[in-house]
């Protein structure tokens, strides 16, 4: 009787079942993409030295830095600190009714993930670039290396691997927490399980093929994650090469795997 | 820029030796209340060995980190080739490629292997091509035996392999001096002899250095003088038998007995 149930439901809905698990999937990937984005930016720009001579004057850059550091605590305080749904649904009826933006449910729901997921990012990358040892800093400061030139050949791609678990758990939660852009109208996998349940008059069944979907979805994400941290940890190990290697040897074996 | 990078060390240096490479005048560091850097002044020649020695807490780490400008002095003047190094803070990223640092816990790029490591301030400081770079870098490595590892990561690499990349790292930026803190003090003794002598042919090669270590067998045999530094201040400097055979100061003496 069940599973007759849901083979039914699966073979007339089933292509709209898919729809909305690609639009799940769409929403919460960009929306942690972009996301990432907007926390490294804020990471970046939070771990800007106040001063670069050490010295503690109140000098014009002192007094934007710490205005632009406000300004975004505010943000991520805000945004860490009330519901995703209650967000959405403030952004998208509000753009609406005071700016007279009228958002697509997609792009909407893509933004609403983005700023959230960049609040919660922004701490992360924070916590990431402090973890990185001062040492790494310091060594290619000495090097005459910039701040900025220091921070994306040494520093980041040092945070990237500190804050990849953290990241594939945002992008997991994403997925899951997607679900609640049905109060926007995107017609994402909730969203679509709803629309089913409506018309066949079934209650538990519909979504119990969604809790699967997203269940399949989470785990097979977490599984490629941990794949991509373990390449992100590098090769145990090397291969000694002859002391006779020529620049251009080098330059073809660089970024190879020997 | 480029003409000058090849062979400074070995053809210019030392038929110069009244060119004054680094002054330091009355250089006074403050931490909050505590003032480490009490007044030292020091002239540093071309091809000048110049080894710091002292007991623990005297501020011999803080004074080769305001040379380079790792801490910004909190009064004093810092004259490299006589120019004014804190005066002009345009060019500080400059003058930091000119004066290379080796530091005690190595401070390798965990993120890149031996050879990346050794080109990437050459290619963004200096602006030299990568051929150009890996192939300096392949020079220097060749110096310090550490050809072979150019894939090797600096976790793969014993300490006194990190500490003689660290060396070629350095070298490969063809500095105009090079500062070294303690650079075998996070060594296994069996590892320092390899470092030393490294060391050792650095100087003959006629770089001008500035040598913090507490190998004082070492110190005396490579140096041309002995810096005896205590409570923020050189307290003696003269060449290694003064230093050692005649000390003026109780806290030399002190000093040389434990
Ligand atoms: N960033 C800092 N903030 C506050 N105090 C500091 C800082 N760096 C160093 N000090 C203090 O300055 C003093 C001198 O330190 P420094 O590292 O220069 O000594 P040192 O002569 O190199 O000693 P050692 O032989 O142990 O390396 C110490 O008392 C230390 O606690
Ligand atoms: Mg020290």
């Amino acid at each position: 009787m069940f599973f007759e149930t849901v083979g039914n439901i699966l073979e007339r809905y089933g292509s709209m079942f898919l729809d909305g698990t690609l639009v799940t999937l769409y929403i919460s990937l960009l929306g942690t993409i972009i996301g990432l984005l907007i926390g490294l930016l804020i990471g970046i720009v939070r771990t800007i030295p106040l001063s670069t001579s050490g010295e503690k004057n109140i000098t014009p850059r002192f007094v934007l830095l710490k205005i632009v550091n406000f300004i975004l605590s505010a943000y991520i305080e805000i945004f860490r600190g009330t519901p995703m749904i209650v967000q959405a649904t403030v952004i998208y009826f509000g753009l609406a009714e005071v700016a007279g933006i009228d958002l697509e449910p997609i792009p909407a729901g893509v933004f609403v993930i983005s700023i959230n997921t960049g609040a919660y990012l922004a701490e992360v990358v924070r916590g990431g670039i402090q973890s990185v040892d001062i040492s790494q800093f310091e060594g290619a400061k000495a090097l005459g290396l910039s701040h900025w030139q220091a921070m994306l050949k040494v520093i980041l791609p040092q945070t990237m691997r500190n804050i990849m678990p953290a990241l594939g758990n945002e992008f997991i939660i994403n997925i899951k927490d997607s679900a609640v852009l049905n109060v926007i109208s995107v017609t994402e996998l909730f969203f679509v399980t709803k629309t089913v349940k409506g018309v066949i008059y079934k209650t538990y069944e519909p979504f119990l093929i969604a809790a699967l979907i997203y269940l399949i979805l989470t785990f097979t994400v977490s599984r490629i994650l941990r794949l991509i941290e373990k390449k992100m940890a590098g090769k145990a190990n090397f291969v000694l090469t002859s002391s006779n290697l020529s620049a251009d040897d080098l330059m073809f074996m660089e970024g190879k795997e020997v | 820029m480029k003409s000058e990078n090849t062979n400074v060390n070995q053809d210019s240096i030392s038929h110069n030796a009244e060119l004054e490479i680094i002054r330091v005048e009355n250089l006074h560091k403050n931490f909050g209340e505590n003032e480490i850097l009490k007044g030292v002044n020091l002239s540093v020649k071309q091809g000048e060995v110049i080894s710091i020695v002292g007991s623990s807490g005297s501020g011999k780490s803080t004074l080769l980190r305001c040379i380079n400008l790792l801490e910004y002095p909190t009064k004093g003047k810092i004259m490299f080739e006589g120019t004014d190094v804190l005066g002009d803070k345009s060019n500080q990223n400059t003058y930091r490629a000119k004066v290379g640092m080796v530091f005690q816990h190595f401070n390798l790029f965990s993120n890149m292997n031996v050879l990346q490591n050794c080109i990437t301030a050459q290619v963004m400081v200096l602006k030299r091509t990568k051929e150009e770079a890996s192939e300096n870098a392949i020079k220097y490595l060749h110096k310090v035996g550490m050809a072979e590892y150019v894939n090797a990561r600096p976790a793969q690499l014993s300490g006194g392999q990190k500490q003689r990349v660290a060396i070629a790292r350095a070298l490969a930026m063809n500095p105009d001096a090079l500062l070294f803190d303690e650079p075998t003090s996070a060594l296994d003794p069996e590892l320092i002899r390899e470092v030393l002598k490294t060391i050792e042919s650095v100087a003959k090669d006629g770089m001008t250095m500035l040598i913090v270590t507490h190998e004082m067998t070492f110190a005396r045999r490579i140096s041309n003088k002995i810096a005896f530094m205590s409570e923020g201040v050189i307290e003696e400097i003269d060449t290694p038998d003064v230093v050692f055979d005649n000390p003026k100061s109780i806290k030399l003496k002190n000093f040389l007995r434990v």
